[in-house]
């Protein structure tokens, strides 16, 4: 099977409202910066894969409007996933992996700002049993943070700290749009909005878009830069009938993490796409990740574009490796009400 | 050249909806139909676990479900979440909450809502039980919510 490498990656700054910024205009730049760094035009690209949600923007196909920011003539491969572009850059690993290309572009973006984001989530889960109830996004991931208070999983005390060192860590993202960290009063006497989630407990409504380009073996030698390797990459989901799920663990995160065999891996860091504070030591724990470095980033509480923020937490990670002395990371991307899908990408910088 | 960041957002009414008709055919067809004679029906499988509401197959290895059981319309507080001040789409505008419940003789639980009691006399492992809506959809709505039962 080939190798598979990344050789760009590209972040807007997140913002809290793009205003009439259409899609072209999200994408764009970013297209661009992971041109600039490869020295590639779209005729380089083999394959192209974008993903964004159509309910973000209220218009059908208007992930079609974004490919208006690449070159599309002559005619390109491309496809689109309704999901984040991480499982985009999923589909383009596939698509290497099977010899159709040697290079792929994936690109991710969404624009949660004007719409009220978590009752938008609330239109994918089951149509018959749980949307006619307008269950929103916070009180599902309430449910799940409640029960694990309850087992004792994790503490009020947990979530601040997962929160205060994101949003720390946030000033390594110039692109980060939170970077005020709240003291641990304001932190405990917030309005719980479901409880035990209060705003604080919740990554930011963000607008934003994100690039990637990976490629072969051949590919990355010819850039002259450090081989970042993905050297292991697994996805998986759970059942679609939530209250059959047991939300005091995740069969999906465990089973990835012996998938790409994560206890064989002397990690320098994990970067989680963890949209809520609770996610941050339940993960932790799930993956026995110890005192192990969690978004160094700052990660999606620190600016959570919906559809590429699953993509950042691979890009970041791709960041981390090429510019400090770390030699493996862990990436991991999400979907569905509490963790419902997951995607697991070990990063490993490769020396000559 | 001016961009369109700098502009206003031209703005325009929308409802969010999924809007197709649905048929929920024969598993789910038949837990609505009971739910709108007040009845509430789950399916079992053959290791003789109960799903309610009622699942067309199981979640763990695929069996197709098609075996009917009746359950008590009383089950136990899963988890939960206290919503204070609910939100645009929540069908209940006073202080609710939203919980997973398990009932009885049953192996899964129910997203729905508790309401009429306060956040204090809540906890993981309550019992409660169905209140009906007066007008049948034969949807999930024909249970209004659920509410404790005073011990």
């Amino acid at each position: 099977m080939k190798d598979i490498y990344i050789l760009a990656y590209a972040q807007n700054p997140i913002v809290a409202d793009a205003k009439a910024a259409n899609e072209v205009e999200l994408i764009m730049p970013v297209v661009h910066q992971v041109f600039e760094q490869t020295g590639f035009t779209q005729n380089d690209i083999g394959f192209t894969c974008s993903g964004s949600c159509d309910y973000l923007q209220g218009a059908a196909f208007a992930f079609v409007e974004g490919l208006s920011a690449i070159q599309t003539n002559p005619p390109i491969k491309e496809s689109h996933v309704e999901m984040d572009a991480a499982w985009a850059l999923y589909e383009s690993i596939l698509k290497i992996r099977m010899g159709d290309a040697e290079t792929a572009l994936i690109y991710g973006f969404g624009k949660s700002s004007p719409g009220d984001l978590p009752f938008v989530s609330t239109l994918q889960t089951d149509p018959y049993y749980m949307s006619p109830l307008w269950p929103d996004k916070i009180s599902l991931a309430a449910l799940q943070a409640q029960l694990l208070m309850n087992k004792g999983v994790l503490t009020k005390k947990d979530m601040f700290k997962a929160l205060t060192q994101s949003i720390s860590n946030a000033k390594n993202n110039p692109n980060a749009l939170v970077t005020a960290v709240p003291s641990e009063d304001d932190y405990l006497s917030a309005d719980y909005l479901s409880s035990p989630l209060s705003a604080f407990d919740c990554a930011p409504i963000s607008d934003g878009a994100s690039a990637m380009i990976i490629g072969t073996e051949e590919a990355v030698a010819k850039l002259g830069q450090p081989k970042i390797k993905i050297s292991g990459v697994h996805h998986s989901i759970e059942s679609s009938n939530f209250g059959a799920r047991d939300l005091s663990t995740s069969e999906s995160i465990i089973g990835l993490g012996k998938k790409i065999s994560l206890k064989s891996v002397k990690l320098d860091f994990a970067e989680l796409h963890t949209q809520f504070t609770y996610e941050i030591p339940f993960i932790r724990g799930l993956l026995d990740l110890g005192n192990l470095d969690i978004n160094l980033s700052g990660g999606p509480l620190a600016g959570n574009v919906m559809m590429a923020a699953g993509l950042d937490s691979i890009g970041k990670s791709y960041e981390l490796l090429k510019n400090s002395d770390f030699h493996n990371g862990l990436a991991h991307a999400s979907s569905g009400p509490c963790l419902q899908q997951n995607m697991l990408v070990h990063l490993e910088k490769i020396n000559d | 050249m001016t961009k369109s960041s700098d502009k206003e957002l031209l703005r325009a009414s929308f409802k969010l909806e999924y809007p197709y008709e649905r048929s929920p055919g024969p598993v789910i067809g038949k837990f609505f139909d009971e739910l709108s004679n007040e009845v509430l029906v789950g399916t079992k499988n053959s290791k003789g676990e109960v799903f309610v509401p009622a699942a067309e197959f199981d979640p763990k290895d695929s069996e197709h479900l098609s075996e009917f059981v009746e359950v008590k319309n009383e089950g136990v507080v899963q988890s939960y979440t206290w919503i204070e001040k609910p939100r645009a789409h929540h069908l209940i505008q006073e202080s609710f909450a939203f919980a997973l419940i398990c009932m009885n003789g049953t192996n899964s639980a129910m997203l729905h809502m508790i309401a009429n009691c306060k956040e204090d006399e809540l906890e993981i492992g309550k019992r409660v039980k169905v209140v009906w809506n007066q007008e049948k959809t034969s949807t999930i709505r024909d249970i209004k919510y659920f509410e404790i039962i005073d011990d």
